[in-house]
């Protein structure tokens, strides 16, 4: 099925009267990419067909589904996780509590966040919590379960990362499918929804991994999810964008620039009113 | 078809075409305007060394955008490592993470598919040697979307299974060796 924008536009405008589904802010060449696989693969040949299965709740979380783009891998970017285990994670202020992954698909960093922090010996009281506004992606996470496509991939990243071969000890089997070790998974926990519509309510997110999610959106809702994002994040906490994301200008001026190559900022520490600045 | 008002140019490639690219960066006008997209199968997880490589020899400013960069004159763009690279509609890039396609991302057909649509008959599509038939669906979107479309000649081609592949899909608007192509790209006005 060919869609054409306007065709876009109508449909990503009735999924509206859907709770946490607005897509209107998304790319229109990315939402054109997925309704058109996700019609293709479905067999719906005309725009009102599309907009006829929207009525369907079992389409709807397919549409969620498509409309999350997986990880590609499990430790992508492997200086990115060396820096974070090494340097980062053990600097979070002593306050975290909770490493938010604001728009998890395929449940890989969280299961890469899991891995390093046990790896590490930091403490097992951090709480990763992965939002997803696919039911079937947060159902997938809590059960741990690897896309076993990109095994080679995670292994590979894992040995340019820790320069060894134990990552298949934290694989087991379960079903015929791979999973993430219980014990590395049990400090993952999934909220289903739309992160622009539904954040958690805690003052104690410590880290936000936010990485090559902002590349579907425009760049209004690209600088409100970011917007979003640092006034969730705690003074002293850190953001962690994608490698080629997009940060507005008016926004990186409020943060420290950690790591420019691997895209970590920081959200300054307030200062205490410096009282002795004021007697005179 | 003979045009010569494009606004842009893409280029695809594959296995051989680093050495292509290279003297073709090298051999362009120092005032050539027109900015060119390049996306050339490359290793994912490289992150460095190909933007720094084309760059030792270009007149031309090289570098990797970021997401939603606008494309800009005297400037050549690389896709990413793996990040897929798509031109939109407003003349920025759009980089992503999707699916890799045809065991590539970035992939070319994506880059020529998205620029073929966005640009049309403002659109000058060159695809190079290489090995898989990546780009040949792309360079076909071009010629149907009226660009204009050069093939590297299989026969100058280290590999030539991309050329191919392009040549059984469309017949494109040159059939060319590097060195016309280079002749080609400097007598474009502007």
């Amino acid at each position: 099925m060919l869609l054409g924008i306007n065709d876009i536009k109508e449909i990503t405008h009735a999924m509206l009267a859907y709770p946490g589904m607005d897509y209107t802010e998304y790319s229109l060449s990315f939402m054109k990419r997925r309704l058109t696989g996700l019609a293709t693969r479905q067999r719906i040949r005309r725009k009102e067909q599309f907009l006829a299965r929207l009525q369907d709740e079992e389409f709807r979380e397919l549409l969620r589904t498509e409309l999350c783009v997986d990880n590609t891998e499990m430790f992508r970017d492997p200086a990115l996780w060396r820096l974070l285990r090494d340097k980062f994670l053990p600097a979070l202020p002593q306050d975290a509590a909770c490493l938010w992954l604001p728009h998890e698909t395929s449940g890989e960093d969280s299961y890469s966040l899991a891995l390093i922090l046990h790896e590490a010996e930091l403490p097992c009281s951090f709480q990763i919590l992965a939002q997803s506004p696919s039911q079937q992606r947060c159902n997938n996470i809590e059960a741990g379960l690897i896309n076993q496509q990109h095994h080679e991939q995670n292994l590979s990243n894992y040995k340019r990362l820790e320069d060894r071969d134990a990552y298949e000890r934290y694989i087991v089997e379960e079903a015929g499918k791979s999973h993430i070790a219980p014990n590395l998974r049990q400090n993952i926990n999934c909220l289903q929804g739309h992160f622009l519509s539904r954040q958690p309510k805690r003052r104690d997110i410590g880290l936000i991994l936010f990485r090559n999610v902002g590349l579907y959106f425009n760049p209004k809702l690209n600088h409100h999810a970011l917007r979003l994002l640092i006034d969730a994040l705690m003074p002293g906490g850190y953001l962690v964008l994608g490698l080629k994301d997009h940060m507005p200008a008016d926004l990186e001026k409020e943060l420290l620039v950690c790591d420019s190559a691997e895209r970590i900022y920081q959200k300054p520490i307030l200062k205490e009113p410096s009282y002795g600045m004021h007697r005179f | 078809m003979e045009c010569t008002d494009f606004k842009l140019i893409v280029v695809g490639g594959s296995a051989g075409s680093f050495s292509v690219v290279s003297h073709l960066l090298a051999g362009l006008r120092p005032d050539f305007k027109l900015p060119i997209v390049l996306s050339l199968h490359r290793l994912k997880h490289v992150r460095s060394g190909l933007v720094e490589g084309l760059s030792l020899k270009s007149k031309l400013r090289v570098i990797e955008p970021n997401d939603k960069e606008k494309l800009q004159q005297n400037t050549v763009y690389l896709a990413p490592a793996n990040y897929h690279l798509f031109v939109e509609l407003d003349g920025t890039v759009a980089l992503s993470t999707e699916e890799s396609h045809n065991h590539s991302r970035p992939s070319i057909d994506h880059t020529l598919g998205s620029a073929a649509y966005a640009y049309r008959d403002k659109l000058l599509g060159i695809l190079l040697t290489g090995a898989n038939r990546d780009g040949a669906a792309g360079m076909k979107e071009i010629a149907d979307n009226k660009g204009f479309t050069i093939v590297q000649d299989p026969l100058s081609c280290d590999i030539d299974t991309m050329p191919k592949e392009a040549l059984k899909l469309f017949r494109p608007d040159r059939l060319m060796n590097p060195e016309d192509i280079l002749h080609f790209l400097n007598a474009l006005p502007g």
